[in-house]
């Protein structure tokens, strides 16, 4: 006989979400149906090529340095001891909690023709008066800067894949003939390469989304292009028409990504600290072990943090009226997001968890996309989409548009996939077996989630929103487009004063997002003590 | 936030895409005398359109206030203004500083001029120099400017057009972009601080900015930095220097129209134009008051009366042919 | 007396293509305790799951006390079917104290007659402001017998519940366990491998092969 169909609340709430995410895409890629008009053609023929070659460029120059920069530390760092090694453990991430945009604006005045390091240069009287240093407002300039922030993505990727080869593992390799290198290509590298280009994919879609380091840099890619479209030629269309090409290749790297990350057939969870034996290293190669380590941490955090904490205090006036304004504006979005991210989080996971059927899953991954997606294309969509809201809600006198709904709209599908991983991890450490307990105990659904998973997930719930915060309060391009009357976060400030090239003005609110965005370093560097060698 | 209906508030919601912080105190001076309290939104002028455009008739915008005649042409264009009733502001005003239809006028003015080390360039160079001249041979790798994404920028391009025809412009665009010192980076201030430095001869930036960096508001570096340069006024014994303006108009479907017009008035009062001069080192609309003595000091000069609202009917065609000329 | 207080008619339960009961029949009596033995995988705890909701029958019907609770129509969800559960894996909620895990299943929080009998005869009074990863094994799943208990379920399950018990503590609690059973006519089912609990316990038992249930 046939099954009663029903639809519960969790079912066409997921569904509801997941349409709801989906849209501002949609639209975006709805364009490429509006026929293309004269503007089109001329950025076809004339700016198009441009675009497409630098932003191929930075993405291949970017990746080759943060797999060099990262794949090696990694290396070092979990097969090595040496001199401050358990420092760079976890110090290497520290540049992650730099935004690619501020450090490009601090690697700006710093290396510009009159910027502190040509003037150091000239004053040593290492080079003539004339000399400057390369310039770095340049494409090579963009790739150094990007990858100096990004490589932390590879570096931690590789290493949890890195530990996950167990010496055991090798020794078989060895006892069953192989020499060193044919055991490092035939069983590491198989191991850890979908985790390098897993994390690799991710750079690259950090790079391609990324607007504020371009523009800075005027370097004319897809983003500085569909911004300078709609709001230089106040042509919409056509910039959603560009954001459709970007996507479609972001699309391209995100299942790249996604398909190495499943080619992962392993878990570093549980590693047993005593398998991980690192060789010591003696001398010369200790010190060149440490300065290799060294040197992406010194360029990628210390000197901007230094040269931004000279700066602020080089001015008086920091702590004004503006900067309390800022803050407080960040903050407030950062938390609302955060709460209705991993509100949502949780009721789909939950959703997940208790549904026999696959379709919960299957809408959480689909949803965790929004990470890729450019906060600049995010924002353009959900533009037209509460454009057309609000048309539906015309007679009601009601705005939309111009209210913080669309800003914390776009935070939430962008820092989804987060909050995602923190709570469906955290999810996994409680037995199901307790669920059973639960509701044989008489709890219904909401009893369930609310007076048993909810207490349990505590740590995790608060892990998301502490991310979810510092994503939030990173994120430049979405609100620049997005935010509404009299309100600035700290990332537009910074951003608006280093367009006018007043970066001691910036530095700032610069090291307060800095400061904010070194919360996830925390929690990260917590998993990795986690799991230390036993010579520690 | 969510913003509803309509309470009765006496205020008056200006849409800006000028980020001047000596604009803040205008606004208060102006709740101050006139007791109608300033809503400000500020973004790019593309960004603001796309909003009004999504709000609709049920806009809250009442004054559209930005730099560039491009911005506020575009503004017209676009349907987004009404026409200005004020007889006050018609006659503060001269009609070659006003909008078709009346629907926007110039509040301050700003001309777009060469600044040149005294050191590095010749008085031969220099002298009765134009905007075409920067085309020539003798300035290659001796010129910087800011990106042609830029307005200050299309708008000079879009006088161009306007008087020397397109064809024409296209080419000088061209060998204007093969004497660039370096690719367009920064903006107005940062050529000027490239100049200063030696790393180019001359840059093409707005005359403010001089009175900016003299004022020391910038700090001690750019201060120093300004004292080393000289302006030259182009197409002194042609049509004069290009000018361009800060400008507002009335938004369309603006709530709160008569409060609306009082802004504009205000912009246009001694008071205002003293505090722009003195603030944003523009030069004033109004004859009666004297520009700030740091831009003073600079001489006075003849300017392009090319009519303002020709930049944004050659924007699209300046834009383009900027591309073409590989203006980055 | 009512012979067919929980009554159950040709379940069957897939998962994946696999069979894992097949044309399964149980009438059991109220009040009467029976066990159900068989090898492990045999799906034993699985008929314990479809009984109390927490798995879905493919086909068949399940009645208590002649009302149906799941059949090919209607499916009773297991926090509405007032039958308790009790597993051998620690299941206390971590985050709440014992006293706390005990009155989890009740709808006023009182302290009653009843629940605090249950706890003298679980000799688990001292215990009860104390939090699960405190107690021992034994105690654990004293605790959990209680919390099932004290919700007085139409039909308790039992699998393999006194496993982690020593020999002496089993011999102390049979008795009360039995006692507070019969005095409160609580059908019971048990899942056993031992051989002693269930001739001891049981009034009649089962063995699950081959899909289905044999008298023994």
């Amino acid at each position: 006989m046939k099954k009663l169909f029903k639809l519960s609340f969790w079912e066409i709430f997921a569904a509801s979400i997941a349409a709801l995410f989906a849209i501002p895409i949609l639209l975006i890629l709805l364009s490429l149906f509006s026929g293309f008009n004269e503007n089109f053609a001329h950025i076809y023929d004339v700016v198009l090529y441009e675009y497409s070659l630098n932003s191929l460029y930075l993405v291949i120059g970017v990746s080759i340095l943060v797999i060099f920069i990262g794949v090696i530390t990694a290396w070092l760092v979990t097969n090595y001891d040496f001199i401050g090694k358990k420092i760079f453990v976890w110090a290497l991430i520290l540049p992650l909690a730099i935004p690619p945009y501020i450090l490009a604006y601090v690697f700006t005045e710093i290396f510009d023709y009159s910027g502190t390091a040509n003037n150091l240069l000239r004053s040593l009287n290492l080079v003539s008066e004339d000399y400057a240093l390369p310039n770095i407002r340049s494409l090579t300039g963009a790739i150094v800067v990007f990858s100096f922030t990004l490589y932390p993505y590879v570096y931690l990727i590789t290493r949890v894949a890195l530990m996950s080869i167990l010496k055991p593992m090798l020794d078989s390799a060895r006892v069953l003939g192989l020499s060193k290198l044919q055991t490092f290509f035939k069983v590491t590298l198989p191991i850890i390469r979908p985790a390098i280009l897993a994390g690799t994919a991710l750079v690259a879609m950090e790079t391609l989304s990324d607007f504020g380091a371009v523009q800075h840099f005027a370097l004319p890619t897809f983003t500085t292009g569909i911004f300078r479209t709609w709001l230089g030629m106040y042509d919409l269309t056509t910039a959603m028409q560009l954001a459709s090409i970007l996507l479609f290749v972001i699309c391209i790297v995100l299942y790249f990504e996604r398909y190495q990350r499943s080619k992962q057939r392993y878990s570093a969870a549980g590693v047993k600290s005593e398998k991980l034996i690192s060789t010591k290293l003696r001398g010369v190669y200790s010190y060149l072990a440490a300065i290799f380590c060294f040197l992406p941490i010194f360029f990628g955090f210390v000197v901007p943090v230094v040269e931004l904490i000279n700066w602020a205090t080089a001015i008086d006036n920091t702590f004004n009226n503006d900067f309390i304004l800022s803050s407080f504006n960040t903050l407030l979005l950062a938390f609302l997001a955060a709460l209705i991210t991993s509100g949502i989080a949780l009721i789909l996971n939950f959703n997940a968890r208790i549904d026999t059927s696959r379709s919960s899953e299957e809408i959480n991954n689909f949803i965790s996309m929004g990470y890729a997606v450019p906060g600049l294309i995010l924002a353009i969509g959900i533009t037209q989409f509460l454009t057309y809201i609000d048309y539906i809600l015309f007679s009601t006198g009601l705005i939309i548009t111009g209210s913080l709904i669309g800003l914390i709209f776009a935070y939430v599908i962008k820092s989804y996939a987060l909050s995602n991983n923190v709570i469906q991890s955290s999810y996994k450490q409680v037995s199901t077996d307790i669920d059973d307990s639960a509701r044989t105990l008489g709890s219904n659904k909401r009893k369930l989630l609310l007076d048993i998973h909810v207490p349990l997930l505590k740590t995790g719930l608060l892990t998301s929103f502490l991310l979810v915060i510092s994503e939030v309060v990173k994120e430049l391009p979405a609100t620049l487009i997005l935010r509404p009357f009299n309100f600035d976060t700290l990332a537009v400030n910074v951003y608006l004063l280093a367009s006018e090239e007043r970066m001691y003005e910036a530095a700032f609110p610069a090291l307060f997002i800095i400061l904010i965005g070194l919360i996830p370093i925390y929690f990260i560097s917590k998993m990795i003590n986690h799991s230390r060698t036993v010579d520690e | 936030m969510v913003i509803t209906g309509c309470t009765p508030v006496n205020e008056v919601n200006i849409y800006t895409s000028r980020h001047y912080d000596a604009d803040d105190i205008l606004y208060a001076e102006f709740t101050k005398k006139t007791g109608i309290k300033v809503n400000i939104i500020s973004g790019s002028g593309g960004a603001l359109m796309e909003r009004l455009k999504s709000e609709g008739s049920n806009s809250p915008g009442d004054v559209f206030f930005t730099v560039d005649a491009g911005n506020l042409a575009n503004f017209q264009k676009g349907g987004y203004l009404q026409s200005i009733k004020s007889q006050t502001i018609k006659n503060l005003v001269p009609k070659e500083l006003r909008g078709e239809n009346d629907e926007w006028v110039a509040v301050a003015k700003r001309a777009r001029v060469i600044f040149y080390n005294p050191e590095s360039v010749s008085e031969e160079e220099i002298n009765n120099i134009s905007y075409e001249d920067l085309a020539n041979s003798n300035w290659k790798n001796r010129v910087v400017i800011r990106s042609s994404s830029n307005m200050y920028n299309q708008s000079l391009v879009a006088s161009l057009i306007s008087s020397l025809g397109e064809a024409n412009t296209e080419i000088w665009a061209k060998d204007f972009v093969s004497n660039f010192a370096r690719t367009p980076q920064g903006n107005d201030r940062s050529q000027l601080m490239a100049v200063a430095n030696g790393l180019a001869d001359i840059a093409v930036a707005n005359t403010y900015y001089i009175g900016i960096m003299l004022s020391g508001k910038g700090g001690e570096e750019q201060k120093i930095a300004a004292s080393k340069l000289k302006i030259a006024f182009p197409n002194q014994e042609n049509r004069g220097a290009h000018v361009n303006i800060s400008g507002g108009g009335i938004l369309k479907h603006s709530p709160n129209r008569d409060n609306a017009e009082k802004f504009l008035e205000f912009l246009l009062s001694e008071e205002a134009q003293k505090h722009i001069v003195n603030n944003t080192f523009e030069y004033p609309v109004l004859d009666s008051i004297d520009p700030h003595p740091l831009i003073a000091e600079f001489g006075t000069f003849k300017m392009d009366k090319t009519s303002v609202s020709d930049f944004g009917k050659y924007n699209p065609s300046a834009v383009k042919l900027m591309d073409r000329a590989g203006w980055k | 007396m009512n012979n067919e207080y929980l009554k159950i008619t040709k379940l069957n339960y897939e998962i994946d293509k696999k069979t894992i009961i097949n044309d399964l029949n149980l009438a059991v009596k109220e009040g009467e305790f029976i066990s159900i033995m068989g090898p492990s995988g045999s799906g034993k705890t699985s008929l314990l799951r479809l009984i109390s909701g927490l798995a879905k029958q493919s086909k068949g019907t399940i009645k208590v006390n002649h009302k149906v609770i799941a059949d090919d129509v209607t499916f009773i969800e297991p926090e509405n079917r007032n039958l308790g559960l009790v597993v051998q894996e620690k299941v206390l909620f971590p985050h709440l104290n014992v006293i706390n895990n005990i009155k989890f299943g009740l709808s006023h929080s009182s302290i009653n007659d009843d629940l605090s009998s249950i706890v003298e005869q679980f000799k688990i009074t001292h215990l009860l402001n104390n939090y699960p990863h405190q107690l021992s094994g034994g105690e654990a799943q004293r605790v959990a017998l209680a919390r099932t208990l004290v919700t007085k379920p139409k039909i308790l399950l039992l699998d393999e519940p006194f496993n982690g018990l020593d020999e002496a503590l089993k011999k102390e609690i049979y008795p009360d366990i039995q006692a507070f059973l019969k005095e409160h006519k609580i059908t019971t089912i048990m899942v056993s491998h031992n051989i002693q609990e269930v001739e001891e316990l049981s009034d009649r038992s089962f063995k699950l092969n081959n899909f289905a249930l044999k008298a023994i």
